[in-house]
C-alpha cells in the first residue's frame, strides 16, 4: 500500500473495526437480563492490540470507554501476553487496577491468528448485584471497598472455551440475584465471541503485519487529530471549583478543584487543591477523574475523532493520591463514578467557560439519583434487586436553553418504562413529572428536572440511596442562577406530608443511606436535579418567559423573583393550559 | 368488503406508487397478462391530483378496474410538513409529562459519536405540547386490576378545554391499557358523545403493547394524522368514483399488507411507510418467482440506501420504527436506511479521511456532471469518472451527463488527497462500497444471518451500478437484477399487497396459559385481519413475540397452524429456543419463556407478473454490444476497454463476462471483473463471482 493510498484504506479498517464493536453491543444488549443493559446500555465493546492499547470501540457507555484504557493496559501488563490462550476469558472488577466501581467487570478475551497473539476483545457490563453490604452495590454509607461487594482480581472466568466452575460458583453464591448475573455475563460472552470471530475473518483477509501497521497509524492520525483541537484552545491556565454535599458519613461539604492548562498542543487537568479522600463512597479512582477529564475535552472538541489510543494522548491527568480523585485501596469508591464523576466533568468544562464561551454549557444535574432497592417479591416468593437512576436537566449555553430531563454525561441510560417497571417489582408509579422551576434562570434556562413517586406495594422493601447536589444547585454561567436540588423524601403511610430520610429515619445525610425498611403503602418521592442557566435572566425574552409560564415550567413567583416579570405582564389566559 | 370481481369486465389491478418527483402508476390484467405503464408529475400539497392525472394517462377505463393499491406518502409528508391536525392529549393524572422526558437517552447529535459527547444536541421536542395536554384520574394496575375508576366529569370537562383550545384531533392513553382497555373505550365513547366531529383515536385500538410513552406518542401521532387521511381517502374516493372506478381501493400498509379505506380512517399511522416498502415487497416476490428464498433488498437511489433482508420468501417485520427521533410502535418492514447514494457528496473529515455521505446533494443541484450547478464531488461523478456509467444513457431520466464536469470536479478531489483522478474515483466508489456493505453485515450476519445463503436483488437507479462491488464485500454469491430496476418499486404494489395483519399484546409466562387460551386469541386476531382480505384463496399465518423471563427484548416467532395442548405448547417453545439460537448463537433450554404479543396475518396469493421476457438466444451477447469504452476497472481506477451491452437487446441465456456495463433506460448495471451474468428466461440478470450463474 502506497502511503497516498491511507486515506481510503485507513478509512475501510476503521469503519470496518467500529462496525464489529457496534455488533459486539446489539447481540449483548438484545440478550441480557438486567434493564441496567438492556434498557441502560451500561456497557461498552472495544477491541485492543496485544499491548493492551485501544484499537476502536463502538459509542457505549461514556464513563466506562475512557476507563477502559486503564482496565485493560494495566490487565495485559500484570498477566502477560503469554497468559491469554485461545478460549480464556479473564474478568475483573477492581476499582483499584483501573476500574470506574465495583459494579463494573471487564471480560477480556484474546483475539488469535495462526496461534500467535494479535489482540484482545473486551466488554465491561455494570453487573447490577454484586453482594455487599446493601442491594444494588450503591450504598450511600460504606467506609471501604469490602462492604461494597464481592471483589474479584483477574481470574479466568473460561479456560480453553470451557467455564471456570469455581469462579462462577464464588460468584454465584455471593451475589444476591444469580439468575441475572448468570444471564448478562453470558450476553458478554456471546459478544466477546462476536468480536474474535469477526476480528479473525478481518485478519485473515487483510494479514496480521498490515493490519497492525495500520491500526497504529489510525492511532497516530487520532493522536494529530486532536492535538490541532487542543492547539485552537487559547492557552492558559484556567481553574474552577465545586462542592459536594456530603460523604455519607459526616455531613460536612467535600470541594473538587481543578486547574486546566492548555499549552499548545497539550493539555493537562490538574486536580491538586481537592480535599482528601472521605470515609463514604464517594471517592474516584484515578480511571474515573481521567474518563472524565477525557468526556469533558471530547465535548468540548471535535466529536469525530476516531476514538482508539491516540485521541487521549494529548490529555494529561494530575490526581494526588489519597483525595476524592484518587482513591487509595480500600476507601469506599462506589459512588465516585456516579456522583463525583459527573462533578469532574462538570468543573473541567467549568474551567474551559473562560476559554471557550461559544462552546461550553452551564452545569448539569450531575447526579445519577442513584436509588437501591431489593427483597422478596410477594407474589414470586424470589429475591429481587433494583437499581434504578433519574435523569437530570442539562445546562443552558449561550445560544439555547439547556434540554430538560436526559442522561448525565458519563452514561446513555434510558429510563425504564413504567409499565415495565411495575411488573417486575412491587411498587406503584404515583407520577412521573418534569419538575418546574428545577430549570436555572437565565437568558437560556437550564433543563428541567424530573419528580418520579413510587408507592411502596409489598409488605416491606429494603432502600439505599446515593445522590449529591441535594444542598447546591448545578452552577450557572455568565450571570445564569443555579438549577434546581435533587432530593428523595418519604411519606409514611398515613402521614400527611414528604419528609427528608434525615427526619423521618434519622439519616445523616439526606440522599446517601443504606438498608432503610419502608412498608407497604409508603410513598418514595425522588427529585432530580436542574441545570444551570447561562447568561442574565433579565435578559430572556418576556416570550420566552411566558411560554415558561403557561407551560408551567416556571411559577410566576420565580417568573417576578428571577426573571423580573410580574404577573400583569404574563398576558392574559397564559395560565389556562395547565396539565393538570 | 369483497375483492370480487364483477363480471368478466372487472379484471384490472391497477398499482401507485407516489414518489418525491413523479407518482407511477402501473396496471396489470391478470386474465390478458398485460401490463401498461404511466407516470405525472407528483403534485405536493394535493397528491390526488397527481394520482388523477396518472390514472387518466393509463388510457384505461376505470370500470373495467377491480382493484387499486396505492402506497401514500400522505402520512409521511403530512408529519414532515407540520401540516398534521393540531392534537390534544388526554392521559392518566401524573404521566403525560412523559412527552418532555421521554427515554432520556442522549442521541440526538448528527452522528453517533457526536450523540454521547455533544452538549449542544437538540432533544426533539413533544409531539404534543404541554398546553395541549390533559390528565384525569383514573388508574389501572398490573395486571388490569382497576385502581382508581375514570372520573368522567372530569373527562368531559378537559375535552372541553381542549377543544376550545383548538384541538382537532384527540389521542388517549391511558396507564396498562393494554392490561385494561376499558377505561379509554369509555373515554371514546363519551369524547364521541359529546364532540361527535372530533376524530379521536384510543392507545389500545393502535398500538396495544406494553410500554406507555411509546404508546402515547404512537397514538398521538395517529391522531394527528385522521384528519388529513380522511379528506385524501374521501379524496381520492370520490374522483375515481366519478371516473367510473366501482372496485375496491387498498393503501399499502407500513409492513407490506393492505387495507382500505375503512381500516385507515381510524389508523392512518398503518400507512406511514406505506411508499418505500413496495420495492422489499416487489424483490420478495421476484425471489419466490425465481425460487431463491433469500435475498438482500437493495435499492439504492440518489441519496439513500435502503437494504432488507428477506428470509424464505417473507419482507421482515421490525416492532418499531420513529419519525424524528418519536417511536412509532407499528409492525413496519425492517428496512435499513443509510446516507448513501449516488448524489452522496465525498470529502475529507478533519482527520485526512475519506467520507462518502450522508451528507447528499439530493435531486437539486444533484452530481457536478448532472450540470445543474453542483460543485461537489458525488458517488455519480466518481462512477462516471470510471466510466461506468456513460453519457449514452442514465439513471436520472431526462438528464444529461457532462462528463467533463465529473472529471472537474473529481480531480480537485484528487489533489487534496494526493492521487490521480482515477484513483481517487474509485476510493471514492470503495468507501461507499464498504458503507453499503456494513449495513448489509448488520442485518445478515448480526442476526444469524450467513450472507454466503443469500442473493443480492439490487435495483433502484445506482444499485445495479454497485451490485457485484457490494455482494463481493459482504460474500453474497449471486446478484440478481430485475428488468426495469428504476421503476422497480412501484410494481410492489401490485405483486404485494395481498396481505393485512391484526396485533394484541398478551404479557404472559407461557407456562402460565394453555393452548385453548392462545388459539382463542389468535382465532380473534385472524379474524380481524381476514375481514380486510375477503377472498377464496386466504392463508392466515399467525406469530408470537418471546423472550426468556428476564429478558427485556422480544423475538417474533412463526408458530404453526394449530397449537394443540401441552405438546403444542412445547412446540411454540422448542421454536423460541431454536429462533434464539439462530439469532443469537445460543439457547438457555432452562429458562422459563414469556410470550409479549401474539399477531395474525391474512393473505391472498401474489399474481404473477410478466413484464415481457426476452427471447431466446445462445450463450453469445455480441448482438447486444453497442460500444465499447474504457471504464476503470482496477483497485485504482485503472481503465481497460470493455464491452457495454443495451439490455433491451439481449436475449434469454446469452452470458456476460465481467468486466463490462449493461445500460437500459432507468440504470446501468456494472459487472466487475472475475463476475459474469446469464440472461435469465424470465428477463432478469443472474450474475455471480465464479463464473457461473447458480
Amino acid at each position: 500500500m502506497s502511503g497516498s493510498d491511507e486515506a481510503i484504506e485507513l478509512v475501510l479498517l476503521h469503519n470496518r473495526l467500529t462496525s464489529i464493536c457496534r455488533e459486539m453491543g446489539v447481540a449483548m444488549m438484545r440478550t441480557a437480563y438486567s434493564p441496567v443493559f438492556n434498557e441502560g446500555f451500561d456497557f461498552i465493546c472495544a477491541l485492543f492490540d496485544r499491548e493492551g492499547e485501544m484499537i476502536a470501540q463502538a459509542e457505549y457507555n461514556p464513563s466506562m470507554l475512557g476507563a477502559a484504557n486503564f482496565s485493560v493496559g494495566w490487565m495485559v501488563e500484570e498477566l502477560g501476553a503469554e497468559a491469554f490462550a485461545p478460549g480464556d476469558v479473564w474478568i475483573h472488577n477492581d476499582p483499584y487496577r483501573g476500574g470506574c466501581h465495583l459494579p463494573e467487570h471487564l471480560l477480556l478475551k484474546g483475539i488469535f491468528h495462526e496461534g500467535e497473539l494479535f489482540g484482545f476483545a473486551a466488554t465491561i457490563g455494570h453487573v447490577a448485584e454484586i453482594g455487599g453490604k446493601a442491594v444494588g452495590a450503591l450504598a450511600g454509607d460504606v467506609t471501604e471497598v469490602y462492604q461494597e461487594g464481592l471483589r474479584l482480581p483477574p481470574v479466568r472466568l473460561m479456560a480453553g472455551g470451557e467455564h471456570v466452575m469455581d469462579v462462577w460458583k464464588i460468584m454465584m453464591t455471593n451475589h444476591r440475584t444469580p439468575k441475572l448475573t448468570w444471564g448478562d455475563l453470558h450476553a458478554m460472552l456471546g459478544s466477546l465471541r462476536i468480536g474474535e470471530q469477526r476480528v479473525e475473518a478481518l485478519l485473515a483477509a487483510r494479514g496480521v503485519a498490515a493490519t497492525r501497521r495500520d491500526v497504529a497509524e489510525l492511532s497516530d492520525r487520532s493522536e494529530r487529530w486532536m492535538r490541532r483541537e487542543i492547539a485552537a484552545i487559547p492557552d492558559g491556565e484556567y481553574a474552577f471549583e465545586d462542592v459536594m454535599d456530603d460523604d455519607g458519613i459526616s455531613a460536612e461539604p467535600r470541594r473538587l478543584r481543578v486547574n486546566v492548562a492548555v499549552r499548545g498542543e497539550e493539555l493537562i487537568a490538574d486536580f491538586t487543591g481537592t480535599d482528601p479522600q472521605t470515609a463514604g463512597p464517594i471517592n474516584a479512582t484515578f480511571a474515573v477523574t481521567a474518563s472524565g477529564t477525557y468526556n469533558a475535552i471530547f465535548q468540548l472538541t471535535d466529536r469525530e475523532v476516531p476514538r482508539n489510543a491516540g485521541c487521549y494522548r494529548p490529555i494529561r491527568v494530575i490526581a494526588p493520591p489519597g483525595t476524592l480523585v484518587n482513591v487509595l485501596h480500600p476507601g469506599a469508591e462506589i459512588g465516585g463514578n456516579s456522583e463525583t464523576h459527573c462533578r469532574i466533568v462538570g468543573i473541567v468544562i467549568g474551567a474551559l467557560a473562560a476559554a471557550l464561551p461559544e462552546r461550553v454549557a452551564a452545569g448539569d444535574g450531575a447526579t445519577g439519583c442513584n436509588f437501591l432497592f431489593g427483597g422478596v417479591h410477594p407474589e414470586t416468593g424470589e429475591f429481587y434487586a433494583n437499581y434504578h437512576f433519574e435523569n437530570v436537566g442539562w445546562g443552558g449555553a449561550r445560544h439555547r436553553d439547556g434540554n430538560d430531563s436526559q442522561c448525565v454525561p458519563l452514561a446513555i441510560s434510558r429510563n425504564t418504562p413504567i409499565e415495565v417497571f411495575e411488573t417486575r417489582y412491587p411498587f406503584v408509579t404515583v407520577g412521573f413529572r418534569l419538575q418546574p422551576d428545577s430549570g436555572g434562570a437565565g437568558r437560556h434556562r437550564g433543563g428541567l428536572g424530573t419528580e418520579r413517586i413510587l408507592e411502596v406495594r409489598a409488605p416491606e422493601v429494603t432502600i439505599s440511596s446515593l445522590f449529591d447536589r441535594t444542598a447546591t444547585g448545578s452552577y450557572g454561567l455568565e450571570g445564569g442562577l443555579p438549577g434546581g436540588c435533587a432530593s428523595i423524601e418519604v411519606r409514611r403511610r398515613g402521614e400527611e406530608r414528604f419528609r427528608p430520610f434525615t427526619e423521618a429515619f434519622g439519616t445523616v445525610s439526606p440522599a446517601k443511606f443504606s438498608n432503610v425498611t419502608v412498608h407497604a403503602g409508603d410513598q418514595i418521592r425522588i427529585v432530580s436535579s436542574g441545570g444551570g442557566g447561562f447568561g442574565d435572566p433579565r435578559e430572556r425574552p418576556l416570550e420566552e418567559v411566558r411560554r415558561d409560564v403557561r407551560d408551567r415550567v416556571l411559577s410566576p413567583q420565580r417568573a417576578a423573583a428571577e426573571y423580573g416579570v410580574e404577573v400583569d405582564e404574563l398576558s392574559a389566559g397564559v395560565l389556562s393550559g395547565s396539565p393538570d | 368488503m369483497s375483492t370480487a370481481v364483477a363480471g368478466s369486465d372487472r379484471s384490472w389491478v391497477v398499482g401507485i406508487d407516489i414518489g418525491g418527483t413523479f407518482t407511477d402508476v402501473v396496471a396489470f390484467d391478470p386474465g390478458e397478462g398485460a401490463v401498461r405503464a404511466a407516470k405525472a408529475p407528483t403534485t405536493p400539497g394535493n397528491l390526488v391530483e397527481g394520482v388523477i392525472a396518472a390514472v387518466g394517462a393509463l388510457e384505461l377505463d376505470l370500470e373495467a378496474v377491480a382493484k387499486i393499491v396505492h402506497g401514500s406518502t400522505t402520512a409521511t409528508n403530512a408529519l414532515l410538513e407540520g401540516t398534521y391536525a393540531p392534537t390534544g392529549f388526554l392521559g392518566t393524572r401524573g404521566f403525560s409529562d412523559e412527552f418532555d422526558i421521554q427515554r432520556m437517552v442522549r442521541r440526538w447529535g448528527e452522528t453517533e459519536w457526536s450523540s454521547i459527547y455533544d452538549l449542544h444536541q437538540e432533544k426533539p421536542p413533544p409531539f404534543v405540547p404541554r398546553h395541549r395536554r390533559r390528565e384525569v384520574d383514573e388508574r389501572v394496575v398490573y395486571p388490569g386490576t382497576v385502581e382508581t375508576p375514570l372520573d368522567e366529569e372530569e373527562l368531559r370537562a378537559r375535552v372541553a378545554e381542549l377543544v376550545a383550545d383548538g384541538a382537532e384531533a384527540l389521542a388517549v392513553c391511558f396507564i396498562w391499557s393494554p392490561a385494561n382497555p376499558e377505561h379509554e373505550r369509555r373515554a371514546k365513547e363519551l369524547v364521541a358523545a359529546a364532540h361527535p366531529e372530533l376524530p379521536v383515536s384510543i392507545s389500545t385500538e393502535v398500538a396495544p403493547v406494553v410500554r406507555e410513552y411509546e404508546r402515547m406518542v404512537t397514538t398521538a401521532v395517529n391522531a394527528s394524522l385522521m384528519p388529513v387521511m380522511g379528506d385524501y381517502l374521501a379524496a381520492v374516493g370520490r374522483e375515481l368514483g366519478e371516473r367510473g372506478f366501482a372496485g375496491r381501493l387498498l393503501m399499502m400498509q407500513s409492513h407490506g399488507g393492505v387495507a382500505g379505506p375503512e381500516e385507515l380512517v381510524g389508523r392512518p399511522i398503518l400507512t406511514l411507510r406505506g411508499g418505500p416498502v413496495g420495492g422489499a415487497v416487489a424483490a420478495a416476490e421476484l425471489a419466490r418467482s425465481l425460487g431463491r428464498p433469500n435475498v438482500v433488498s437493495f435499492d439504492v437511489g440518489g441519496t439513500s440506501c435502503d437494504t432488507a433482508v428477506v428470509v424464505d420468501y417473507r419482507v421482515p417485520i421490525a416492532e418499531q420504527t420513529e419519525v424524528d427521533y418519536h417511536p412509532i410502535q407499528v409492525a413496519t418492514a425492517d428496512l435499513l436506511c443509510i446516507g448513501a447514494g449516488g448524489g452522496s457528496i465525498a470529502a475529507l473529515d478533519a482527520g485526512g479521511m475519506l467520507a462518502v455521505g450522508p451528507r447528499s446533494t439530493g435531486s437539486t443541484p444533484g452530481p457536478a456532471c448532472y450540470a445543474r450547478g453542483g460543485e461537489e464531488p458525488t458517488l455519480t461523478d466518481a462512477n462516471v469518472v470510471l466510466g461506468r456509467v456513460g453519457g449514452r444513457n442514465l439513471s436520472a431520466g431526462g438528464v444529461t451527463i457532462e462528463a467533463e464536469r465529473a472529471e472537474a470536479v473529481i480531480g480537485a478531489f484528487a489533489g487534496e488527497i494526493g492521487r490521480d483522478t482515477a484513483a481517487a474515483a474509485a476510493g471514492i466508489v470503495r468507501v461507499a462500497v464498504a458503507t453499503m456493505a456494513d449495513s448489509i453485515r448488520l442485518q445478515t450476519i448480526d442476526r444469524g444471518h450467513d450472507p454466503r445463503d443469500f442473493s443480492l436483488l439490487a435495483y433502484g437507479g445506482a444499485g445495479p451500478l454497485h451490485a457485484t462491488l457490494v455482494a463481493e464485500a459482504c460474500a453474497i454469491p449471486e446478484v440478481i437484477v430485475p428488468l426495469a430496476p428504476g421503476a422497480f418499486s412501484s410494481l410492489g404494489m401490485l405483486v404485494a399487497g395481498q396481505g393485512s395483519y391484526a396485533q394484541a399484546a398478551f404479557l404472559i409466562p407461557l407456562e402460565e396459559t394453555t393452548a385453548a387460551e392462545v388459539e382463542g386469541r389468535l382465532a380473534a386476531l385472524a379474524a380481524e385481519a381476514e375481514r380486510v382480505q375477503a377472498g377464496a384463496e386466504l392463508t392466515v399465518r399467525r406469530f408470537a413475540a418471546m423472550r426468556y423471563q428476564l429478558q427485556e427484548w422480544e423475538l417474533r416467532v412463526p408458530l404453526p397452524d394449530r397449537i394443540d395442548g401441552e405438546a403444542g405448547l412445547a412446540d411454540v417453545a422448542a421454536r423460541f429456543h431454536a429462533a434464539h439460537r439462530e439469532r443469537y448463537g445460543f439457547a438457555r433450554e432452562d429458562q422459563p419463556i414469556e410470550l409479549v404479543a401474539l399477531f395474525a396475518e391474512a393473505a391472498t396469493p401474489a399474481p404473477r407478473l410478466d413484464l415481457g421476457r426476452p427471447e431466446a438466444g445462445g450463450e453469445d451477447p455480441a448482438a447486444a454490444v453497442v460500444e465499447r469504452r474504457p471504464v476503470g476497472v482496477g483497485e485504482d481506477g485503472e481503465a481497460e476497454q470493455v464491452p457495454v451491452y443495451e439490455r433491451s437487446l439481449l436475449r434469454a441465456g446469452n452470458v456476460l463476462a465481467g468486466p463490462c456495463v449493461i445500460e437500459e433506460l432507468t440504470a446501468t448495471t456494472y459487472l466487475q471483473p472475475g463476475w459474469s451474468a446469464r440472461v435469465d428466461p424470465s428477463g432478469v440478470l443472474l450474475a455471480s463471482a465464479d463464473g457461473a450463474a447458480r
